[in-house]
């Protein structure tokens, strides 16, 4: 009747499980991407759907009839970590592919219609510049001079906004 | 590019050093001289005169150093320009790109080169074969808002080691928007969709060879992949989706079906096409697409089949299937092509299709093709040819693998098994087809 000890034992160690306190580490807080624009860009608000299709330049043209040109963030930059996962859903090497083949194609002009900006001030000076431009910048480095556009209606830092780094989980990697 | 950034930097830096050299001499004048103040104004003079030249020292040898105009030269404009410049230097990262006033040019180039082995041996070659793939010059030029060019030139080396250069393509586009563009000129046809996506950009081309579906003209395909004319078309985006569109009218087949009639068309019939493809709201992953083709294929007037006598109406149908979700990536298409030659009023129906399905796990990308093609034994336009085997059955399995290399190059190695028909001593013969090819492609 040994095991009739183990019983109470056994239920001692699960609660000790069920009670553990949890880890009290603070949670980081979530890193949201900023969409911007020009000002005299009328544009304010896109559907995370329009948003894709602005980036992936399946929609060329803004609602005001002057073409987009994106200004994209170099490969690794937490911008484009975002841009990745959230907007194209895709890895940076398919990704330049893609962008590559709409080039090829001619449905794009490399360089005019997308690019890279080395820096956050390059590319908000880019947007500043250009009224179809558009790019990205962190949320908490948005300068003055540019629109941040809402996405389904959120703005950045707002709850339900979508464009926000995923919290790093165990078994999942960044694109 | 870093070398400029230090560059851009250095007058600052210099400034800076200039600035701590003049704040510091005086320190130590005075530590060395303790407390005491200069004695005289001559002592002064002789003062300023060494933190002078020692100024002049670390200018110089910061300049030389560096290759940048001291700051007296390095003004405000000079600084913006050169901001400008860096800016677009900065933008190589997809192809080379040029501006010019309200033009900006990108260039591609792409290229590859690579060794197969058939068995049976192919109609050009032995059964090993080291082969120059092709040189692809492609030129996308945007002026203003609305007009686009591009021109796509070929090198590529036949067996004979002879080196032909093809226009592929050169059209002009105006865009009024997102719903409509029309384009005029020499294009890669829309009846297939992995012709239009890829064509000769091997590099974008995910496997070593094309499905036999999209084989070119002059490599025994059967779809007409180039074509001349006017293009119209666009795309809306509404609640259900996006939805593209296009028709076009062109110069259509020639007398054989290796020609591709871009410097003129033999008949005055031309060629129709429309269609469509969908990106469903639900699944916007997902693509598909459908074509339909109309033309009239020209009477050969050096016939020997007397089905070439007249002319052969041609209508062809296709759709393709497109999925894309994460690294897995599924790409089909289907093709159904009927002649009818009008001498004898007969029919010949021929069909073929390939499923393409990979999956990136990083730099390796698996996949797995199958092709086949059902023709029309006979048929008067695919078997009318110095090498008739464009109406002979086929099919095959592939499995390859790609790695990228960088961020501009590939090597792929592809492995495929399958039966083909063959003409062999007046009669058909089914025999067995293995290839082993390897490629190295790249785009600059």
């Amino acid at each position: 009747m040994a095991w009739v000890g183990a019983i109470p034992l056994t239920a001692l160690l699960l609660a000790a499980v069920v009670e553990a306190p949890q880890d009290k580490k603070p949670k980081p807080k979530p890193v949201a991407l900023a969409i911007v624009v020009n000002l005299k860009n009328p544009t304010t608000n896109l559907s995370l759907s329009d948003l894709r299709a602005y980036f992936k330049h399946d929609r060329t043209f803004w609602p005001s009839g002057r073409r987009v040109q994106l200004y994209l963030r170099k490969t690794g930059s937490p911008e484009m970590k975002i841009l990745l996962d959230e907007v194209y859903e895709m890895s940076a090497a398919r990704l330049r592919r893609y962008l590559r083949g709409k080039n090829f194609r001619g449905e794009v002009t490399g360089g005019k219609a997308y690019s890279i900006a080395p820096s956050t001030e390059k590319a908000v000076a880019r947007v500043r510049a250009t009224e179809g431009a558009v790019t990205v910048v962190l949320a908490s480095e948005v300068p003055e001079g540019v629109r941040v556009l809402s996405i389904d209606g959120k703005r950045p830092g707002e709850e339900g906004y979508p464009l926000v780094a995923a919290p790093k989980e165990e078994g999942k990697s960044a694109r | 590019m870093r070398t400029q950034d230090a560059g851009r930097q250095t007058p600052a830096a210099a400034r800076s050093l200039a600035v701590a050299a003049v704040l510091s001499v005086p320190g130590a004048l005075l530590a060395q001289n303790g407390s005491t103040p200069p004695q005289s104004l001559e002592q002064l003079q002789e003062s300023n005169r060494a933190l002078e030249r020692r100024v002049e020292l670390l200018e110089q040898a910061l300049g030389d150093r560096h290759h940048t105009p001291s700051p007296a030269v390095f003004d405000a404009t000079l600084q913006d320009s050169f901001e400008e410049e860096q800016f677009w230097d900065e933008d190589d990262d997809f192809g080379l790109n040029f501006r010019y006033g309200d033009a900006v040019v990108s260039f591609q180039i792409f290229g590859d080169v690579g060794v197969e082995y058939n068995n049976p041996e192919i109609p050009r070659g032995d059964n090993s074969t080291f082969a120059l793939g092709t040189v692809d010059f492609t030129a996308n030029a945007q002026i203003g808002e609305h007009f686009r060019l591009l021109s796509e030139t070929v090198l590529n080396t036949t067996s004979a080691g002879m080196t032909n250069t093809v226009q592929m393509r050169l059209w002009g586009m105006w865009e009024f928007n997102d719903q409509l563009y029309i384009k005029l000129g020499t294009e890669h046809s829309r009846v297939s969709r992995w012709n239009q996506l890829f064509h000769h950009g091997r590099y974008l081309e995910l496997s070593v060879r094309r499905p036999l579906l999209t084989r070119f003209e002059a490599d025994g395909g059967i779809l007409p992949v180039h074509h001349t004319g006017l293009e119209v078309g666009g795309a809306v985006h509404k609640d259900f989706g996006r939805l593209e569109y296009w028709g076009a009218v062109s110069n259509g087949r020639g007398i054989l079906a290796t020609d591709r009639n871009t410097g003129g068309d033999p008949n005055e019939s031309k060629k129709i096409d429309v269609g469509f493809a969908i990106y469903p709201a639900c699944l916007p992953e997902l693509r598909v697409g459908s074509s339909l083709t109309f033309d009239e294929i020209p009477r050969n007037p050096n016939f020997t089949n007397p089905e070439r006598s007249r002319s052969i109406r041609e209508f062809i149908a296709t759709t393709h299937a497109e999925l894309q979700v994460d690294a897995l990536e599924i790409f089909g298409e289907l093709a159904w092509i009927g002649h009818d030659a009008r001498a004898s009023g007969r029919n010949y129906d021929s069909h073929s299709g390939f499923l393409q399905v990979a999956y990136e796990t990083g730099d390796w990308t698996p996949y797995t093709r199958f092709d086949y093609r059902d023709m029309a034994e006979g048929d008067p336009f695919f078997s009318d040819s110095v090498i008739p085997s464009r109406d002979l059955d086929a099919w095959q399995q592939i499995f390859g693998l790609r790695r990228e290399i960088g961020q501009n190059a590939a090597f792929k190695v592809e492995f495929g098994v399958g039966e083909g028909d063959a003409r062999i001593g007046g009669r058909i013969d089914e025999q067995t087809t293995i290839a082993l090819a390897f490629q190295l492609a790249w785009s600059l």
